[in-house]
């Protein structure tokens, strides 16, 4: 692998664990597969991992981590545009709710919100739905947004509030809150 | 979870305009309600939970393609060296040809010029050579 720019391998395991989070949360909400984006997640960790010596510090590792996570899910919509994967994820997670043991009520609420949210995602133009992911299920900051996905900071308010409201009348229709 | 990856405040001077909604709950500055605020919060978690379930196996397997990666781009920087000095050496022979093309051509220039003078000097050599053989004659 290139060379390490934390030093010590402890650092950069650190580093990695930090970035492997996000990176699959921004993977999993974009793609909505649980499978998929475990594999994305991989590929992006594995570039990051192999191309090491182009870090240069100016952003942190995890935003750096998740441009090249944005890369590989851009890479993987020029190979095979996905079909919507939202009605398996929601049928995956209302199955996989129900062989939970505890609450099972509050399970199957929150799973059917989540199966709920992952069609609303998927319907959501492409550039409002990364902001959206990058920072009410990443964790991003406004500022690395817009480092992220190369448009100003005004853009990025622009898509997340358009996102926001969308996504408030979408699930309200569908019964929310 | 990290601190990178913990829900963020909303900071009040980042956004000073605060938006008065009409059911009278406060929302986050980007008009997040707190039901949805409150949801994403458990999906975030769950989403963490279920990352950290393949956590160790996506970590060995990237390793395993990092390394893949790296040894192709080491593969392919030397193909790319290879080719350059391929390149590099093609254009040194085409100059050198050009060079010796231009050589020949100079030779063959000489050689060509030294030609036609000596037929054009032919007859005077001759006629020097007959005057010569009769002037020796005459002794």
């Amino acid at each position: 692998m290139s060379q390490n720019p934390f030093g010590s391998r402890q650092a950069l395991d650190k580093r990695f664990e930090e970035a492997y989070g996000a990176i699959y949360a921004y993977c999993r909400h974009m793609c909505g597969d649980p499978e998929l984006a475990l594999d994305l997640t991989q590929e992006a960790l594995a570039r990051a991992m192999a191309n090491l010596d182009r870090f240069r510090g100016d952003a942190s590792f995890t935003t750096w981590a998740i441009a090249i996570a944005v890369n590989v899910y851009k890479d993987y919509l020029k190979k095979k545009r996905p079909e919507l994967f939202a009605e398996q994820d929601a049928l995956n997670t209302i199955t996989d709710a129900l062989q939970k043991k505890d609450s099972l009520e509050q399970q199957v609420e929150g799973r059917a919100f989540q199966a709920d949210l992952a069609k609303e995602l998927a319907a959501m133009p492409p550039q409002q739905r990364q902001a959206f992911v990058l920072k009410h299920l990443v964790g991003l900051s406004y500022e690395e947004i817009a480092a992220v996905a190369g448009c100003p900071l005004g853009t990025v308010r622009s898509r997340l509030h358009n996102g926001i409201e969308t996504l408030k009348k979408k699930l309200g229709e569908r019964g929310w809150p | 979870m990290t601190d990178h990856l913990k829900p963020q405040e909303p900071q009040a001077s980042q956004d000073p305009i605060k938006i008065v909604p009409a059911d009278g709950l406060p929302k986050s500055d980007d008009g997040l309600p707190p039901w949805l605020e409150a949801q994403l919060k458990v999906t975030r978690a769950e989403t963490q939970d279920e990352a950290e379930v393949h956590r160790i196996a996506a970590m060995n397997q990237a390793i395993a393609m990092a390394q893949r990666l790296h040894r192709e781009r080491k593969q392919l920087e030397a193909k790319q060296l290879s080719a350059y000095i391929l390149s590099a050496l093609c254009i040194a022979a085409a100059l050198s040809l050009l060079v010796a093309l231009n050589q020949a051509q100079l030779v063959l220039g000489i050689f060509g010029g030294t030609s036609a003078l000596s037929v054009l000097c032919l007859p005077l050599i001759i006629r020097w050579h007959q005057q010569e053989l009769s002037h020796g004659g005459g002794r």
